[in-house]
């Protein structure tokens, strides 16, 4: 069951202090909700003990519509909690969103907020288990400067508009000698 | 029936908020500098600090372009641990806050020798462009004076390594205390 990209300590505890239903992705299946309610659905109980939580994992990017104070992904989320009259209070929610909790406040009826909300992290940045590794595996390096050519570096990945601006500002100012750039090289489908 | 929404992949936040002619936000070709070398993912930074050519040592400040900008929360990702890890100086181009985000878990930046008033400006076309005219001000000093900045913060840039070492277990005991 356990399939999310959470570090092995932070899984560790939140199984020791919750007793997680199952894990769910939200990045796995933002193209199609359906998938997630399927998943909750299989899981659902006619009585949910106090600790039992469904693990949920919002750490990509979010969608929001123009002058909407919440993303479609938060949206849906509840909806399908709703639908399935399954209590929101059954969420545990991991993200790195820092503040989102504004967004279930839209989306939660106010008479349920104060009784039956769902758990929020979203203060961590080592949750994912991608920065704990890597963060575990790096070494002490010396602060040598004699080596330095370039005065920055910019990588960037998949396109972005603001990635797209950054890049035709360097261009624009011939700042490639002096920003070491990649974009879009050799990555698709990198982030 | 609630209705649900799908939004196509396509539909990305980013997407709605550059329609302002101060900036050009016209697609480019992909590119990559020569010092960036072939073969390494751009976002595993160990593979920046172990690989064997060890190109990051060549420069002094990563201009981290964090995977959304106009969005409503800081989004602290791989990308921004990488040059803290590596001890290079950063700016980050991603959502207000990022840095006060940092701040409160904290880590330390580069006041005054960069300005971060960008972190601050909640427009993202302002913001953005604030942040190019920052980055034109550093590439302007000479390569001897921006290796002498990265010596007046050796002890930020070690301060924030070790933090971010530390930082599981900080946070492992801040959670277990508060759940």
């Amino acid at each position: 069951m356990p399939n999310a990209p959470i570090s092995d300590n932070f899984r560790s505890l939140l199984y020791r202090k919750f007793n997680i239903i199952t894990e769910v992705e939200i990045v796995r299946y933002d193209h199609d909700f359906t998938l997630i309610q399927d998943i909750v659905t299989k899981h659902k109980q006619n009585i949910f003990a106090d600790k039992d939580k469904f693990l949920i994992i919002h750490d990509d990017t979010d969608y929001y519509l123009p002058n909407c104070p919440y993303g479609t992904s938060m949206f849906n989320l509840i909806k399908i909690f709703t639908e399935l009259d399954i209590p929101y209070s059954k969420i545990l929610l991991l993200t790195n969103h820092v503040g989102i909790k504004k967004e279930l406040e839209y989306l939660i009826p106010p008479t349920e907020l104060h009784h039956n909300f769902p758990t929020i992290i979203d203060n961590s940045i080592m949750f994912h288990v991608n920065n704990s590794l890597s963060v575990s595996e790096s070494n002490v390096s010396d602060l040598d400067v004699q080596e330095i050519t370039h005065h920055a570096i910019c990588m960037m990945g998949c396109k972005r508009i603001h990635r797209n601006i950054l890049f035709n500002f360097f261009k624009q100012r011939h700042l490639f000698k002096k920003i070491a750039t990649s974009y879009n090289s050799r990555e698709p489908n990198a982030s | 029936m609630h209705h649900r929404v799908q939004i196509t992949p396509f539909t990305r936040i980013n997407e709605h908020w550059v329609f302002d002619n101060r900036v050009d936000s016209s697609p480019s070709e992909p590119y990559k500098d020569t010092l960036i070398t072939d073969g390494v993912d751009h976002r595993l930074y160990t593979n920046i600090v172990n690989s064997p050519s060890n190109w990051y040592k060549h420069i002094a400040i990563d201009i981290v372009t964090e995977s959304t900008f106009n969005y409503p929360y800081p989004q602290i990702t791989e990308k921004t641990l990488r040059p803290i890890l590596c001890n290079r100086m950063f700016m980050i181009v991603g959502p207000s806050g990022s840095l006060a985000w940092l701040h409160s878990k904290g880590f330390r930046t580069f006041v005054p020798f960069i300005n971060e008033d960008y972190d601050s400006i909640q427009n993202p076309t302002d913001r953005i462009i604030t942040i190019t005219s920052e980055i034109k001000r550093l590439c302007e000093l000479p390569i001897t004076t921006i290796k002498s900045a990265m010596m007046d913060y050796a002890d930020t840039l070690t301060h924030n390594f070790n933090l971010l070492k530390n930082m599981e277990s900080i946070e492992l005991d801040e959670l277990e205390e508060m759940l």
